[in-house]
């Protein structure tokens, strides 16, 4: 006879003797496809292990997609829910014949009786299947991740607000009875930040006394967060700006400081201790050395449950400025003053998490002079020595040659834009390709404001020639869906590669529509929210394709990570999963992303014409 | 194996390849992200605009109205060719580089006006819809014949059939899906052409066989040319000679006008012209696709002509019950009729239509076995009535070749038809869906409620062209010939006012299109529909036959558009600007960038 495994969860939370009348009570049953094992509304007889098979769980009172409810699979567990419920809210059918292990309804009951946490994991599986099921339907407007972090508003000082008349010795005593380590100076538009330290370094080189008032203090304009922003938006804020306090706004109006150490404490992480290794560095090695802590802050962030795409934004940032700073130390400062260094591809998106492939490019102004031979070799070394830094930092060097060691991707101002016009006009492969990448770039150093121009340049080429959108977004169709043609994935041993499946399809599909509308920002999920104010998606959908990207994101980081730990290039390992390796849970989240992906990718054939 | 069994395998085998392509391309294993549809060469490019361009008119029927009407059909070899050369040449390059997509989209654009956009809708339903019957005339011919079920059940199977390719397949997007097709499809059309060569004259290339001797039964060069024999053996009975023609110079010129006018303002084939991401891999395409187009083109000729031989002699003064088994399966389709007029249980065959109308059964049996007639019987001696549109489909049958052949010409039918009929379904439901919808009656449409339109409009678009597909109002290269004719007075003139002359305003294009188009309509529903017994050479106004209206239409259309331009305000500045932008080779604009 089949025995069921019981050495897991959550059975292991039984104690033998219990696992003993378990073992003893438990029947087995077969049933045909297209069996109801449990009708909606029926009172259950028995909690269902799966053997061999696989069942599915359905509304009846809807049809179509909108009934789906939950799909299992072998070693999978279901009835649990309504047995405690009394009655089964949805119907329960066999998909693929099945064999089952039956546990009696009475026997289950007096297990939970005599177990506390055993019954406690099924009151938490209720409780986390409630949520995905409202939060898919849309009864909650927003994602799961409000659910999983808290905004700024949770963890908000009280501003200390003092007028420019007010003394500095005044200042001092207000800010030691509030305890507060900074305060607000002015009035109404017009305030400025100071900080203790402010107050200490203008008392010590003497630019104020105790006596003067605070006018002409205090650092304009003001760096903030909204009150509703998710407190990892604020600490993403401070990596990138380098401050450890931000001003709070509600409706335009300021409405306290959220200060670093706060939000430290929520999060508890090494982030910040990275981000200020990386701005103390004074020289390659110290840099190194800082640089080196990021994978670890990686791995730390998603144990403890951290959204992968806030990871992703805060390690960005993280990223920009590590390369920011290598870029300082390799190239001479007046290098720097006329030229901007781009980050392209993922890194330029902010999507990527572990330190993978140089992509970038370098921007020279027009009318200085790199044009003489030996001007373009000393420019030719000292991108060689950057590029030589980068790798040193962890970065290997980008096999297709999308960097600034290669001279073709340094090049000035008027030669980018004559590029771009011959890259838009030919709109080959080739082409098409060096486009999406200049559409992905974001300047991380030197004069940033050089890319705007570039940027603006491929909006007017682009962004209104109907034909060369319709080339650009066929890209996202080009690899197909492992659904299979009406329902659910394939066979349950098959692997899905995500990066092609899921990936890909929305990063370019959203890529084509963000180059269509005009869209600045280059991360995806920016981007969508841009779209959505732009109102070329909808809401619902717009947070059904950045749910779907984050959880194929996080398929993907887990085997990086997995193949850091065993010593290999993360740029090397596979993104495919092996769907049985997954959990019930993981596999319902699977399922439904590739169908949001299927159905981004028909709005995206009919919008760009691809049917043709 | 017999040819029914081998036409399964033929048919249900090209589908399968078709298919298999289409999943293949989709599970491409290369690290390259974006290279989407890199490395598709023009000869394969080319090979897909060729698939996309012949219709199963030009499969199915246009051998078998060369067959019937002999010199007067190459009316429709001149005009398709010349007009995929004017599209090609003229027109296409221009339309790529104004970055519209559909047609409906360029003419909104550069008459900066809805209400041109919605004519222009409007048209391109028209001339889809025509079209798309005629595809579905033909898809149902082929399946009737070898499903061995009406020629309406016929039809209803190949609306489905086309749906879900179109539709829900997504196979149209597919360059090698559409190689595929072509290659079953010049297979079909030129193995049994080049077997009936040998067999008749010894030359293997059917176009050199064509204007060659005869061979006798023994196979000795019997010093008679095929059309010498042709023509002989057509006035016998009666006809004209195949090889003169009975219409009259201004009408055969202005049927080709229409014909080639029309074919360059096919929305359907335009968009495949976009569909090559560069102009210089988009011009050699093109030629590749003229070359693959010419070789079905020049084989059709021989083709009818060794038909109408091998027809004549096999039927004429042959007994009902000695005839092979292709004329009674025909017959039970319903495409191929006789009455016994002189009792004599034998077939004759002679020029007049031998009964009035289309067969109409009654459901029994007379005494040979034939289907009896309702219809009333004319006074001239022809008894047999057989449907143009079998010709090609028949031919291999009727010339005796192998059964694989047979089932091969059945695959080939079906190609033709799928990829034409799907691409207009597309058409008409993306002018619905997007042209009219979106941008016009309802701009805040969600994208989701837009491509629901799309399928609806398609959905409804394949009912109302089967509805055709059963009822038409001719034979299928005719139905196409007055699509092509609504498309030449419509769209041909705006297109090419609209990059050519950047005076014209939007008034003189909305003006131009209403006249071309309901003039147009008008002497064709006139002539085919309220007034069919009127249709002859001496009530048609100035001659010309409905089919070759279009190009009147056309005129008018230029008349009307340019005396109303000249009579209202210009267009805006920035509209005469892109015009003149247009003309002018990009690289230039590219150069001063540097």
């Amino acid at each position: 006879m089949l025995t069921a495994d019981l050495n897991r969860l959550p059975f292991t939370l039984l104690d033998s003797g219990q696992r003993r009348r378990l073992e003893a009570g438990l029947d087995l049953g077969y049933y045909a496809v297209g069996q109801v094992l449990l009708e909606s509304g029926a009172e259950p007889e028995n909690v269902y292990l799966i053997h061999k098979g696989e069942v599915v769980e359905e509304d009846p009172a809807l049809s179509g997609e909108a009934a789906w409810i939950g799909h299992y699979a072998a070693g999978d567990l279901f009835g649990a829910i309504s047995v405690l419920n009394g009655r089964s809210r949805y119907r329960f059918r066999v998909e693929q014949e099945a064999l089952c292990h039956l546990l009696p309804a009475a026997l289950f009951l007096s297990l939970c009786e005599g177990c506390p946490a055993f019954a406690e994991y099924f009151q938490q599986r209720l409780a986390d299947k409630t949520q995905r099921l409202l939060a898919r339907r849309g009864a909650f407007g927003a994602t799961l991740a409000g659910f999983m972090l808290s905004r700024v508003r949770a963890c908000l000082r009280p501003p200390l607000v003092l007028a420019e008349a007010v003394r500095v010795t005044d200042a001092a005593a207000a800010l030691r009875e509030r305890r507060a380590d900074s305060l607000l100076v002015g009035a109404g538009e017009a305030l400025g930040m100071v900080t203790k330290t402010d107050l200490l370094e203008a008392l010590v080189h003497a630019r104020v006394t105790p006596q003067s008032p605070l006018t002409g203090l205090g650092t304009r304009p003001l760096i903030g967060v909204d009150i509703d922003d998710y407190l990892f938006s604020a600490l993403v804020t401070m990596t990138q700006h380098r401050v450890a306090r931000l001003v709070v706004f509600e409706n335009g109006g300021v409405a306290g400081i959220v200060e670093l150490l706060d939000v430290l404490g929520q999060f508890s992480s090494r982030t910040h201790v990275v981000g200020l290794q990386i701005e103390q560095a004074q020289d390659m090695a110290a840099l190194v050395a800082a640089g080196s802590g990021l994978t670890a802050l990686v791995e730390g962030l998603m144990a403890q449950g951290v959204k992968l795409r806030f990871v992703m934004a805060l390690l960005s940032a993280l990223n920009a400025r590590l390369i920011q700073k290598a870029f300082t130390f390799a190239v001479p400062e007046t290098l720097q003053a006329q030229s901007c260094l781009l980050v392209l591809g993922s890194e330029g998106r902010g999507e990527q998490v572990l330190k993978t492939d140089q992509d970038n490019a370098l921007i020279l102004a027009d009318g200085e002079s790199w044009a003489g031979r030996e001007a373009a070799d000393r420019l030719t070394a000292a991108m060689q020595h950057f590029s030589d830094q980068l790798a040193q930092l962890g970065y290997p060097p980008c096999p297709g040659g999308i960097m600034v060691s290669n001279p073709a991707w340094v090049a000035s101002e008027s030669a980018w834009l004559g590029k771009i016009a011959r890259w838009a006009s030919s709109r080959d492969a080739e082409s098409l390709m060096q486009l999406a990448i200049l559409l992905d770039a974001r300047a991380v150093g030197g004069q940033v404001a050089l890319l705007d121009a570039l940027r603006e340049s491929l909006f007017r080429h682009c962004a209104d020639d109907e034909l060369l959108l319709s080339h650009f977004a066929r890209g996202a169709l080009r690899f197909g869906s492992p659904l299979r043609l009406f329902s659910g994935l394939r066979r349950r041993e098959e692997e899905v590669d995500v990066k092609k499946a899921g990936i890909f399809p929305i990063v370019h599909g959203v890529r084509t529509m963000a180059l269509e509308r005009r869209v600045t920002v280059t991360s995806t999920f920016d981007r969508l929210e841009a779209l959505v104010v732009d109102g070329r998606l909808d809401r619902a959908f717009a947070d059904d394709l950045a749910e779907a990207l984050g959880f194929f994101a996080e398929l993907r980081l887990r085997r990086q990570l997995a193949a850091i730990d065993t010593g290999a290039s993360p740029a090397a390992a596979t993104a495919s999963v092996i769907v049985s390796r997954l959990s019930g849970f993981e596999r319902d989240l699977l399922r439904e992303s590739l169908h949001t992906v299927r159905a981004f990718k028909q709005r995206l054939t009919h919008r760009y014409h691809l049917e043709y | 194996m017999d040819v029914q069994l081998l036409t399964y395998l033929f048919v249900g085998g090209s589908f399968a390849l078709y298919i298999g392509i289409a999943i293949w391309s989709r599970v491409g294993s290369t690290k390259e992200f974006y290279v989407a549809g890199g490395g598709v060469s023009p000869v394969a490019n080319g090979a897909a605009t060729a698939a996309d361009w012949m219709s199963a008119a030009s499969f199915i029927s246009m051998a078998g109205i060369i067959a019937y009407s002999g010199y007067d059909a190459s009316v429709y070899l001149m005009g398709w060719t010349g007009g995929y050369v004017l599209l090609a040449m003229l027109l296409a390059p221009y339309l790529r580089k104004f970055g519209k997509f559909t047609v409906p989209d360029f003419i909104g654009d550069r008459y900066y006006s809805n209400v041109a956009r919605t004519v222009a809708v409007i048209c391109v339903i028209f001339v889809s819809f025509t079209y798309v019957a005629g595809q579905m005339r033909g898809t149902g011919i082929v399946f009737a014949r070898f499903l061995e079920v009406d020629v309406d059940i016929g039809v209803v199977i190949g609306m489905v059939i086309v749906f879900f390719y179109a539709v829900l397949g997504g196979m149209k997007g597919i360059t090698y899906t559409q190689v595929a097709q072509y290659c079953v499809l010049i297979f079909a059309f030129t193995v049994p052409a080049i077997f009936l060569s040998i067999m008749m004259t010894g030359h293997v290339l059917p176009q050199t066989g064509f204007g060659a001797t005869l061979l006798d039964a023994a196979g000795n060069d019997s010093g008679v040319y095929l059309l010498q024999r042709l023509d002989q053996l057509v006035t016998e009975l009666g006809f004209s000679e195949y090889t003169s023609g009975t219409k009259s110079t201004i009408d055969v010129f202005f049927i080709t006008a229409a014909l080639m006018c029309g074919t360059a303002g096919l929305p359907h084939v335009i968009v495949r012209f976009f569909t090559v991401p560069r102009v210089r891999d988009a011009r050699v395409s093109a030629g590749w696709a003229l070359f693959f187009i010419a070789i079905l083109y020049t084989s059709a000729p021989a083709v009818g002509a060794f038909a109408r031989v091998n027809l004549i002699e096999t039927v004429d003064n042959t007994a009902y019950q000695a005839l092979p088994d292709w004329f009674h399966n025909w017959e039970n389709s319903g495409l191929i009729a006789w009455t016994d007029k002189n009792g004599d249980g034998e077939v004759q065959m002679a020029a007049g239509d031998p009964f009035s109308g289309t067969p109409a059964y009654t459901g029994e049996r007379g005494e040979h076995g034939e289907r009896l007639l309702s219809n009333a019987p004319t006074d001239n001696a022809g008894e047999v009535y057989i449907d143009r549109d079998i010709i090609v489909l028949a031919n291999p049958e009727i010339g005796n070749l192998p059964a694989w052949v047979v089932a091969l010409v059945a695959a080939g039918g079906v190609a033709a038809a799928l990829s034409t009929a799907a691409g207009l379904l597309l058409v008409i439901s993306s002018a619905i869906a997007h042209d009219l919808l979106k941008k016009q009656l309802k701009p805040d449409i969600s994208e989701k409620g837009e491509l629901l339109a799309a399928r609806i409009a398609a959905a409804v678009a394949i009912v109302i062209a089967g509805y055709f597909g059963i009822n038409p109002p001719g034979f299928v290269a005719q139905v196409v010939a007055f699509a092509f004719g609504l498309a030449a007075s419509s769209f041909f003139p705006v297109i090419l006012m609209g990059i050519f002359y950047k005076r014209m305003n939007k008034e003189g294009a909305i003006a131009g299109m209403l006249v071309g188009l309901i003039f147009t309509f008008s002497y064709i529903v006139y002539f085919k529909f309220i007034a069919p017994e009127a249709n002859t050479a001496e009530h048609w106004w100035l001659g010309v036959s409905p089919e070759g209206i279009g190009t009147l239409g056309m005129i008018f259309n230029f008349v009307t558009a340019l005396v109303v331009s000249r009579f209202t305000a210009p267009p805006p500045e920035s509209i005469q600007h892109i015009v003149e932008d247009i003309r002018v080779p990009r690289g230039a604009g590219g150069a001063v960038d540097h």
